[in-house]
């Protein structure tokens, strides 16, 4: 049952798939292209403000992945108003599951990209004095941060239309509001705390900020 | 007198020798009386600045001894008075007794004096009214006692600098609250540095990291702490082509088109030696001074600027208590060891994302879309 829910997914997100793990393939080293073999320290100072630039360019990719696929991989039961899920002689979490899993192995393909691009991208360089390259450590926060942002987005699109309607009116009325309380001159902020609370630990997306740097000091 | 007042002087005196055509000891003798009237006025401005200190000081006396009588409940730790609309919003005595610990230790002596007028504070709310302090710097009623005690620290703010201290460090020696922060963005500048001394000072090399923080007079600094390609990226930073005079443009040209490391060296030998961009910049020269006050102990300030006219690795080396190379390599093993961490995620936030995983995946099997009531 596995391989079927997994190649059926795979079927509705191939493109999607082969996108990203392309980009995430070539992202790293697109990062260090300026790079020549024997970088001198004069370069160094450069060299990491690009490499920073190319930074936001991950989490970017792997908010883009986990949502895309997580909507994804629940399109067609959506479509078919779950007629197909419900045939199935499967509790509904067992169903989920499967869905989840085959989901979680296309996201690999990604990962798998990033992980590869940073290694030949960090391989390719030679670094002054003080700057080293960390292609694992990025790919793993790359890998903790599409799987963070896949299973969220797979929890909105596995619920009902009402339940993603919740969410999304709930975080536009938190916009309205902080726009209404600005115009009104109040400075209070109700929307920074919010913020705060998912983007830093202990928020779901807390892996999303911090350093994403391929080469640091 | 002021800058301005000296100048005058000298350039009435100038102007009266020069039109007096004279022979030479009559220059000679205007020369010594234009030296001490130059002389005089220091004199005048030392003097007048003197008085203005003293006058500024039993302003600060005054309102020190009248601030209870006149009901404004002031908070003291060690010299420091705070005055403030409501003294108990805030842990205004914990801040205050870490700011002052800081300015005592670095300043040593001369921290008293920096911090002889007393602060006013008004704290306030964005929603609601609060009593008004004239002349006093709002400070927000959510301020943590980190933000309060750095925000007193920067109100005292620092002794003005020396000749020398100013030349090499760029203004006063900065208290520092954050060592470990500071030490940081220092090893930060000493790996970004575009400086052949700067890279190899990272690598050990200690008379490199003497050439890179500039502690000595060299004329030929562009020599020794700069490559050839770092001195052509200096020479493209030092003059925008649009403000070349011709005969430079013939040099600059050589050097940043054609690549002649010789026609960069003429071109950065012609600029004045301030000019000449530093290898370093400020922050890793403030925590060298930061580490020799360390070293020095309590009165290490007062040893660093006891004698303004000698040279800065004496003063350093006075001030820590030690040999300025023995200064210089701890120096380095302080920044060397506040290298920041590298960037993998914290095991403990790998862990919280799986466990978010696990949170999300139970909602998304527990949803109501199939749920049969």
């Amino acid at each position: 049952m596995f391989r079927a829910i997994l190649y059926q997914q795979w079927k509705w997100t191939r493109i999607m798939v082969g996108l990203a793990t392309v980009a995430g393939f070539a992202v790293p080293i697109f990062s260090v292209r300026y790079a020549t073999r024997n970088m001198e320290h004069g370069q160094a100072a450069a060299f990491l403000d690009g490499v920073q630039t190319w930074g936001v360019v991950y989490p970017a990719l792997a908010g883009a992945v986990g949502v895309l696929i997580a909507i994804g991989v629940w399109t067609a039961d959506h479509r078919g108003r779950h007629v197909y899920a419900l045939t199935l002689p499967l509790p509904r979490w067992k169903y989920v599951l499967l869905r989840f899993a085959a989901g979680s192995v296309l996201v690999a393909g990604p990962i798998a990209g990033v992980t590869l691009g940073s290694v030949i991208a960090a391989a390719s360089i030679s670094l002054p004095a003080g700057l080293h390259a960390y292609p694992f450590a990025l790919a793993v926060r790359f890998a903790l941060a599409t799987l963070v942002a896949f299973t969220m987005f797979f929890a909105v699109s596995s619920g009902t239309a009402r339940t993603a309607s919740i969410i999304l009116g709930g975080l536009a009325a938190l916009v309205v509001i902080q726009v209404l309380l600005a115009a009104t001159g109040l400075e209070t902020n109700i929307l920074m705390p919010v913020l705060n609370a998912i983007l830093t630990v202990p928020g779901p997306f807390a892996i999303f900020s911090g350093r994403w740097m391929l080469v640091d000091v | 007198m002021s800058d301005r007042g000296v100048w005058l002087w000298a350039w009435l005196g100038l102007s009266a020798g020069l039109s007096a055509q004279s022979t030479a000891p009559t220059y000679q003798r205007k020369a010594d009386s234009l030296l001490a009237l130059w002389s005089d006025a220091r004199t005048f401005a030392r003097v007048q600045l003197d008085l203005r200190a003293a006058r500024a000081q039993g302003a600060a006396t005054a309102v020190r001894s009248t601030a209870a009588s006149r009901g404004l409940d002031p908070i003291q730790v060690g010299d420091l008075m705070i005055l403030t609309n409501l003294p108990k919003a805030l842990p205004f005595d914990a801040a205050a007794r870490t700011a002052w610990s800081v300015l005592r230790r670095t300043y040593a002596s001369s921290a008293p004096a920096l911090a002889a007028r007393p602060l006013h504070l008004r704290v306030w709310y964005p929603d609601r009214q609060s009593p008004a302090l004239p002349g006093a710097r709002m400070v927000l009623g959510t301020t943590s006692e980190d933000g309060l005690a750095r925000m007193l620290v920067g109100m005292v703010g620092e002794p003005p600098p020396d000749s020398g201290l100013k030349a090499w460090l760029g203004g006063g020696v900065q208290a520092v609250m954050d060592t470990v922060a500071s030490r940081r963005t220092a090893y930060v500048e000493l790996v970004r540095a575009p400086s052949l001394a700067a890279r190899h000072c990272l690598l050990g090399d200690l008379a490199a990291c003497r050439s890179a923080l500039h502690l000595d007079d060299d004329s030929a600094l562009y020599l020794t702490a700069y490559d050839a390609g770092e001195r052509r990226a200096l020479v493209a930073r030092v003059r925008a082509p649009n403000m070349l005079t011709p005969a430079d443009r013939q040099l600059y040209g050589a050097c940043v088109s054609s690549e002649a490391d010789s026609a960069c060296v003429a071109f950065l030998r012609s600029l004045a030696p301030a000019e000449i961009p530093r290898p370093l910049a400020e922050r890793p020269l403030q925590e060298l001074v930061t580490v020799a006050l360390e070293a020095g102990g309590p009165a290490a300030y007062d040893r660093l600027t006891a004698d303004p006219r000698a040279a800065m690795p004496a003063r350093l080396a006075a001030a820590a208590g030690m040999p300025v190379d023995s200064l210089i390599a701890r120096w380095r093993a302080a920044l060397i060891a506040a290298r920041p961490a590298p960037p993998a995620p914290p095991l403990g936030d790998g862990l919280l994302a799986v466990a978010w995983v696990g949170v999300l995946g139970l909602c998304a099997s527990r949803s109501s879309r199939w749920r049969v009531t």
